[in-house]
């Protein structure tokens, strides 16, 4: 639950239910969404937190878009569309200027997201190295 | 002269519905053998509402728009595996499987063993050959044009537009433009003389909507892609229900045919049963194939055992575009729309050349969580960015015209790897260069009528699903060729009705002359049969 919420969290910055949780697990054991050892010392370090979540994914979308961590993130993307809680959030009409401003700060907070990811990804990375030796 | 039925057609697609419909109503003793497996039984899980109104309320939309076990998702992180909406997938799901096609592009080539063919999922483009398309097709103008009236009449045609039906009586006026789309067509419009002084013209796209099954016009509930109950937008399966009403029409599904033996008068057809592998053989006096273009080839090529023999064959050249329409930033566009095209650009690259054409569509009932995979930034940012821009997103299918070139062909070989010991191979070569001239010249087009290209996709040859030419209209008998009569040359009852027979397909969809055409093959037939009773009848008293 709490994994799936902080991704929730990042992705659209909203809370969400047990049903939609229980949807994203039964995928996951039905479908293809294997993780490599790696990946899950990876997912265990930021699932706790929507803005680590934040720091990997913009991270991975520039050095490794294709990584199974983000089609986790891909699914519960899906999931939430799909859901008449959240289908407002992909439904309703922004103005001109709210467009601007949500682009503007976007991009800004994405480049600094880029630059800590970097920093952050590779420190779990030295980690998991350490761990294992 | 005793057999089974009078005819018997191959296929339940739009060409074999349409042929068969005709023998029907002159009266004849029709057999369907088909392959088909049947829609999908979820289908009716979606409820008779719109797409905004299932997107506020119901709880298991994900069970349709994501697939079973959410698969969907899994297909559109794969990106070019995605080609059908989890609820048509049936359309594609068991041809390979009963006879595989081999050869570099074999993925890029879609048949369907479906009932109903690839008429469920198509995009209801319908396209009347112009006078001169029709001739390099190989095919009769004057007669053609009562094909597409007839067919008109069966299926509704909504729209008026001069490029794509020429001047063909009994249409509907066409659909509602949306808000993005009418500022597009008002921009075109203010400089239309010089737009069309330099060959490019706009029209809205004329689309197979049928009036008869629901009311008088579409319902907008941007539902067509999703599921085949919920759209008027017309498919085989609604024909096919109204062949079950003649006593004198038998269906029989999961049947693979193999291959045709003419005996005398007489034509013996042979096939399995998909479900037992048990080989049936029933007799007509005539056949009508109408096994989609691929399908055909494999049964004529059996029936002659001209394996290794290479038949020419002809697709058209495709690539998506997608645009943003710079009118639509910070606007609504319409609630009630339809999945389907609104607008078709024609243009010409060179004066000589042959008309190019894109179908524009909005962008809304696909969802938005595919286009965000798409975009190269973190999820949140591609979110964001997409949800700003979805009101003025606008999509382009641009087909290219495309004549026989000779290296490209198919051709039946011997194989070890499924039941019926053979493969079709096909071999096709697509000219790159030709695709990214008409990309550039688009991208002018689209600039002038205010709409900024965001990314455009080359796909594979094959992908446009326009198929055809494998057996063309020659009026010289020669072999593997089809007399303009839709009969096979060297054949005395053998008839092919879907698009085997054109040696050309302009960039328009083609499907509206297949429908058109294999109606007048049956016509034609039929006629033929009737005269030759008459005339064995004759012979019967004379003696
Ligand atoms: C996504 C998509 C969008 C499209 N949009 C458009 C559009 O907007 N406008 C347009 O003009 N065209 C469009 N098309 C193309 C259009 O769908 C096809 O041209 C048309 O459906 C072909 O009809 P057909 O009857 O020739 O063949 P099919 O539809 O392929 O039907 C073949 C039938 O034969 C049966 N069959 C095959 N082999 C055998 C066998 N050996 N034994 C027994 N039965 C057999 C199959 O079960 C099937 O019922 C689109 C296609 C796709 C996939």
């Amino acid at each position: 639950m709490k994994q799936v919420n902080s991704i929730s969290k990042y992705l659209l910055n909203v809370d969400i239910s047990e049903r939609e949780t229980k949807i994203y697990f039964d995928a996951i054991e039905v479908g293809d969404y294997p993780l490599t050892e790696k990946e899950s010392y990876i997912l265990s370090k930021i699932k706790k937190s929507a803005f680590l979540c934040g720091l990997y994914d913009s991270y991975s979308a520039i050095w490794n878009p294709n990584n199974n961590i983000r089609k986790r993130f891909f699914l519960i993307l899906s999931i939430l569309e799909t859901q008449p809680n959240f289908s407002n959030k992909f439904l309703t009409h922004l103005t001109l200027w709210q467009s601007i401003r949500i682009m503007f700060f976007g991009l800004i907070k994405y480049v600094i997201f880029v630059v800590l990811g970097t920093v952050f990804v590779n420190v779990l990375n030295i980690l998991f190295y350490v761990n294992r030796l | 002269m005793l057999t089974d039925y009078d005819f018997i057609v191959v296929g339940s697609g739009c060409s074999g519905v349409q042929s068969a419909q005709t023998l029907l109503e002159d009266g004849a003793k029709v057999l369907m053998l088909d392959v088909g497996i049947q829609a999908d039984p979820n289908s009716s899980i979606i409820p008779n509402k719109d797409f905004i109104a299932i997107r506020k309320s119901e709880h298991n939309q994900g069970e349709y728009f994501l697939g079973k076990d959410l698969g969907g998702v899994e297909r559109s992180w794969l990106k070019n595996k995605n080609r059908l909406t989890p609820l048509l997938e049936f359309v594609e799901k068991t041809a390979n499987g009963n006879i595989p096609l081999s050869g570099l592009w074999k993925d890029s080539f879609l048949e369907s063993h479906a009932q109903g063919g690839l008429g469920n999922s198509w995009g209801r483009g319908v396209f009347a050959f112009s006078p001169d398309e029709a001739r390099k097709a190989g095919i009769d103008f004057n007669i053609l044009k009562k094909g597409y009236e007839k067919i008109a009449s069966r299926i509704g045609v909504f729209g008026k537009s001069k490029m794509s039906l020429g001047e063909l009586s009994g249409l509907e006026y066409p659909l509602a433009l949306d808000k993005s789309m009418a500022k597009v067509w008002s921009k075109f419009h203010k400089n239309k003389m010089e737009w069309n002084s330099k060959g490019v013209f706009l029209e809205r796209t004329p689309l197979a909507i049928s009036p008869n099954s629901f009311g008088d016009n579409n319902n907008y509930n941007d539902m067509d892609f999703w599921s085949l109950e919920n759209t008027q937008g017309y498919h085989p399966g609604m024909t096919l229900k109204r062949l079950h009403e003649y006593k004198r029409f038998h269906y029989k599904g999961n049947s693979l045919v193999d291959s045709y033996k003419e005996k005398g008068d007489i034509v013996e057809v042979q096939f399995s049963n998909t479900l037992n592998q048990k080989i049936e053989t029933l007799t007509c006096k005539k056949i009508i194939i109408c096994a989609s273009v691929l399908g055909t080839a494999r049964i004529v090529l059996k029936s002659n055992k001209a394996y290794e023999h290479k038949l020419p064959f002809i697709s058209n050249p495709f690539f998506y575009t997608s645009w943003i329409n710079m009118s639509m930033l910070g606007n609504a566009n319409s609630v009630m729309r339809s999945s389907f095209s609104q607008l078709s650009l024609y243009y010409k690259i060179k004066e000589r050349e042959e008309f190019s054409l894109m179908n524009l569509y909005t962008y809304r009932s696909l969802l938005l969580h595919k286009l965000i995979r798409e975009v190269p930034f973190n999820f949140r940012l591609s979110y964001q960015l997409i949800n700003i821009l979805k009101e003025a997103l606008v999509f382009g299918g641009v087909h290219l015209p495309e004549f026989q070139e000779e290296e490209n062909g198919v051709q039946l070989v011997k194989s070890s790897n499924n039941a019926t010991g053979f493969q079709l191979n096909i071999d096709y070569r697509q000219d790159d260069k030709r695709i990214k001239k008409n990309l550039s010249s688009i991208k002018r087009k689209m600039l002038s009528l205010g709409c900024l290209p965001l990314f455009s996709k080359m796909v594979n040859p094959g992908s446009s699903k326009h198929y055809g030419g494998t057996l063309p209209i020659s009026k010289t008998p020669k072999p593997f060729t089809l007399a303009p009569s839709g009969r096979l040359h060297g054949s005395k009852n053998v008839y092919v009705g879907d698009a085997s027979g054109f040696k050309f397909l302009p960039a328009k969809g083609l499907t509206y002359t297949i429908m058109a055409s294999s109606h007048l093959i049956a016509l034609n037939a039929v006629k033929k049969e009737r005269y030759n009773t008459k005339i064995q009848l004759m012979e019967k008293i004379t003696n």
